[in-house]
């Protein structure tokens, strides 16, 4: 028996051995697989997470957003410099000078408009006594525009003023091309001379289209239709003008025009005032005349056997269409007009000889009179002219009919200018304004022009801008580009620099620095790379995630916390 | 005669509305000041002044011929009405006129009887085939479009556009399939008329989707002035209106048949409003129930008239005033009045001859 227990003592004793070999190998083999585990895990956290957030992150360019935000709350100031000239010498005692002008810049501070937290004038006004060769000018001159020289200003916001004795050439107010206005003294108190001179700025300086204009671009249009605005067309760099023949019988009359030396004459001093700002691309369809006047291309199609549309009514000497009537004459017309190659929009000008059965043919408006011109026009499209032909021709065979390009232009012109805004309306009663006689425009007509388009090119790139900034903010998918970062910059030092050339008088400068943060600023927000991801919301994310992460992260994780409980198992069983 | 009369009474009224309008925003608004002396005809009829169509066909395959044949029949219904092809945006996958599977090749109808071809011959689509994307169609909507896309697939429009977007197709619960292949979301889509709000790219927009669940896609709407009318409600389904035995397909879906009905009688010029259009398709023809958004928009639907979105009336100004220009001598160049058919010769200008070039140089011959 105790052989035996003695031999048994060993084996058991050799197996304990063995038993804690193997578990010190089990335990080995554990720690290495824990370790391991571990390993992995620590490895997705720093390699991995940082990676999968470095390569899914959205890559945006930072943009001074409170630079945005400042702008879009700043005030626009433009300078206004007011000269007055006192010429009227034999009234002198009856006036003050220096309380005119006093008087004169505390009623302009009054009439900042409405909307002045946003935008207003600052007048500057001086006063000074003509000298005497002016005083002498002004007696003899003949005719008014004699005198626009001695008192020409090349800067386009100063305005002269020059109050004159009545005389025969100067009996009421005149408006000279150079930003001069000319006031006879009608030997009125200074309170009511200065509501006099108040009043001829406020249509030449045109301060109510500018802050419609402002409001318009702000996007603050109430439901208000309001003509002034809707009609015109806002700033774009370029238009293209397609002059339109409509020959509804070419086998009864020969029509011909010669629409490129028309424009040339009559529409092209025009256009060469505004070259400067934006660009008009002029083109025709005659049929014959294929080549462009002056760039872009043409289109070489026929307006043959093509009338309006609509039915006329007929009266005792004539057709008419009804003012009701004319939406509808242009809408079957416009598939014929061509389709327009460039982006920028177009004003048609179609003139249409109406055909021998239908002839002569007006439009009546709501009073039931004739329109004189034959000619109406649709916001932001274009004009339409009537022409029609001497019908005494209509005995002849095919008679050929040379088109007044002269009456033809006379319609065109005046809505081109309608167009454009360009248009002033003369609030004052029994002012004159001068004119040369060609279509170019006046000093005073370019700065007003140049003063709305200028104010509305800052308020659309501003709200462009913030509304991209707003944008950013709201939708976290968005890719901002260097190219964009760039944009947004320039723009946002085009606008700063607009503002204060505005604010020193410096029109000129003012605009072009506007246009350009226009277009800086519309290239940011239409920039096609802002669509690259599509805009997903938050919880789309997680659709795509879920897939790709969970066969990962699960085996890690589990893995870990069992790792983490092994091994404070084994510290808790070495400390006992 | 009864109806003549009607319209006329909604012409006063429509008057009536703008005066008080004026006089509300007179009395509460310091600006009105200025504009004392303005009358109600210093304004025009409308706040618009051009009219843009996006018609969306978002889905492709024979069986999908209905809203193939949805689309294109709206098409023709603007068209008709006014709306030229430049300002109309069609994206249509377009492969169904020339599917081998059709028996009538080259045609589309949307009725069994085949009256109308609505394939016709001056259909322009603008996004066709694999063109018709979520992504196209946003970037057309927002404007971001690659530099070298042409003027007619742009929407050029302004903050005095009126912009109709129609869409049909297979959807769900906040969604619309684009071709079996993605889909654009209820959210994507307000997110895209908030931008176009935004930039001021529309004045007043209308939205009509005649698909399953329609109406989940004008739900998260949030940008001001648009209207919305959907096909169905949330967990309904837009039914098809029947089957042309000789195509094997169902040709038009309910909905936009009855609409389409309607709008066969409107004409230019028009008074019939919104709010008859809203009633087109009750329940019993339907099936499903049209529902409508009016919460975003501004003005009246009982006074808004049906072409200021399906059509495009003008806003005309006749010229009193023509500009006084001095007449140019050109009597070197308008000559030619009195000239007689050989002394005008100088001036007339002679087309060139065209030849063909050389096939062969010269030189090898």
């Amino acid at each position: 028996m105790s052989m035996a227990e003695e031999n048994t003592a060993p084996r058991a004793a050799k197996n304990i051995d063995a038993k804690e070999q193997d578990d010190e190998c089990v335990m080995k083999e554990k720690n290495t697989q824990h370790t391991t585990a571990l390993c992995f895990s620590v490895f997705f956290i720093i390699v991995g997470l940082p990676l999968w957030w470095k390569t899914t992150e959205v890559y945006r360019v930072s943009l001074p957003f409170s630079d945005i935000e400042h702008l879009s709350g700043k005030k626009i100031e433009y300078r206004i410099e007011i000269n007055v000239i006192w010429a009227a010498d034999q009234e002198k005692e009856k006036v003050d000078l220096s309380t005119l002008a006093s008087h004169l810049s505390t009623v302009l501070e009054d009439k900042r408009g409405y909307n002045s937290s946003i935008l207003s004038p600052v007048h500057r006004v001086a006063v000074r006594e003509a000298e005497s060769r002016e005083v002498m000018a002004i007696q003899n001159a003949a005719q008014v525009s004699d005198l626009s020289p001695l008192f020409s200003t090349s800067q386009l916001n100063v305005y002269n003023v020059i109050i004159t004795q009545m005389t025969q050439v100067l009996a009421q107010p005149v408006i000279a091309p150079s930003n001069n206005i000319f006031l006879p003294y009608n030997g009125a108190e200074t309170s009511s001379l200065v509501d006099q001179i108040v009043q001829l700025l406020k249509d030449v300086v045109r301060s109510t289209t500018v802050s419609k204009t402002l409001d318009v671009a702000r996007g603050q249009i109430t439901q208000r239709p309001d003509k002034d605005t809707m009609r015109s067309f806002r700033y774009h760099s370029g238009f293209d003008v397609t002059f339109t023949l409509m020959v509804p019988e070419p086998d009864e009359v020969n029509v011909q025009w010669e629409i490129e030396s028309g424009v040339k004459d009559y529409l092209q001093p025009l256009f060469t005032s505004l070259e400067k700002y934006t660009h008009f691309t002029i083109t025709s369809q005659d049929g014959f005349a294929c080549n462009s006047i002056y760039s872009g291309t043409s289109v070489p199609k026929v307006l043959y056997f093509v009338s309006l549309g609509g039915k006329p009514k007929k009266s005792e000497n004539g057709f008419y269409y009804e003012e009701q009537h004319l939406p509808h004459v242009i809408n079957p017309l416009e598939s014929k007009l061509g389709s327009h190659a460039s982006n920028s929009p177009s004003l048609n000008f179609i003139t249409c000889i109406p055909p021998m059965n239908k002839s002569p043919l007006h439009i009546q408006d709501s009073k039931g009179k004739y329109v004189k011109s034959d000619a109406f026009l649709s916001p932001r499209w274009g004009g339409v002219m009537i022409y029609n032909i001497d019908k005494s021709l209509s005995n002849k065979t095919r008679p050929t009919v040379h088109l007044d390009m002269h009456r033809l232009m006379e319609v065109f012109v005046a809505q081109t200018r309608l167009l454009l805004n360009i248009q002033a309306h003369m609030t004052t009663n029994e002012v004159v304004v001068l004119s040369s006689g060609s279509s170019s425009l006046h000093q005073w007509e370019v700065a007003a022009w140049l003063r709305c388009r200028c104010v509305e090119n800052l308020a659309t790139s501003t709200s462009t801008l913030k509304s991209l900034a707003q944008l950013l903010e709201e939708i976290g998918n968005i890719v901002i580009n260097d190219e964009i970062g760039k944009e947004v910059e320039s723009a946002v030092a085009s606008i700063k620099s607009s503002h204060s050339h505005l604010a020193i008088g410096n029109l000129e400068e003012a605009f072009v620095a506007s246009r350009d943060a226009l277009q800086a600023s519309e290239l940011a927000f239409f920039h096609p790379s802002l669509l690259e991801l599509l805009y997903f919301p938050e919880d789309q994310k997680f659709a795509i995630y879920i897939p790709l992460f969970l066969p990962i992260s699960i085996p890690v994780l589990t893995s870990t916390v069992q790792a983490i409980k092994w091994f404070r198992q084994h510290k808790k069983a070495k400390v006992e | 005669m009864g109806n003549t009369g009607q319209n006329h009474n909604i012409g006063i009224a429509l008057i009536h509305m703008i005066t008080c309008f004026v006089i509300l925003y007179l009395s509460f608004n310091p600006a009105g000041c200025m504009s004392h002396e303005e009358q109600v005809n210093e304004f025009f009829q409308t706040g618009h002044t051009n009219n843009w169509a996006v018609l969306v066909d978002a889905s492709r395959f024979w069986f999908n011929y209905r809203h193939h044949a949805n689309v294109l029949s709206l098409y023709r219904s603007v068209k008709r009405l006014g709306i030229p092809d430049s300002q109309i945006i069609l994206m249509v996958a377009d492969d169904m006129a020339c599917n081998p599977r059709n028996p009538r090749p080259a045609t589309v109808f949307n009725n069994q009887n085949q009256h109308i071809n609505v394939y016709g011959d001056d259909v322009e689509v603008d996004y066709r085939g694999y063109e018709v994307t979520v992504e196209n169609f946003i970037r057309v909507l927002t404007g971001r479009l690659p530099e070298s896309t042409p003027r007619s697939k742009r929407l050029l429009s302004d903050e005095r556009s009126n912009v109709l977007v129609y869409m049909t197709g297979h959807g769900g619960d906040g969604f619309l399939k684009f071709q079996d292949a993605e889909e654009v979301s209820n959210v994507e889509l307000a997110d895209a008329f908030e931008q176009m709000w935004q930039k001021q790219r529309y004045h007043e927009l209308f939205f009509m989707i005649d698909t399953c669940q329609a109406e989940s896609m004008f739900q998260k709407f949030y940008s001001p002035n648009i209207l919305a009318v959907a096909s169905s409600r949330v967990g309904e389904d837009s039914l098809s209106h029947h089957v042309d035995p000789a195509l094997g397909v169902y040709v038009i879906d309910r909905y936009t048949y009855y609409a389409l009905e309607f709008l066969e009688s409107v004409k230019l010029g028009s008074k019939k409003t919104m709010a008859q259009f809203f009633k087109v398709c009750p329940k019993h023809l339907c099936i499903s129930t049209v529902s409508t958004r009016t919460d975003l928009f501004r003005r009246d639907v009982s006074q808004t008239l049906l072409t200021d979105f399906f059509g495009s009336v003008r806003n005309v100004e006749l010229l009193t005033e023509t500009s006084s220009l001095a007449k140019v001598n050109t009597s070197s160049r308008s000559g030619s009045d009195t000239c007689s058919k050989d002394s005008c010769k100088g001036t007339d200008r002679k087309p060139g001859r065209f030849s063909y070039p050389e096939q062969v140089p010269s030189i090898l011959i």
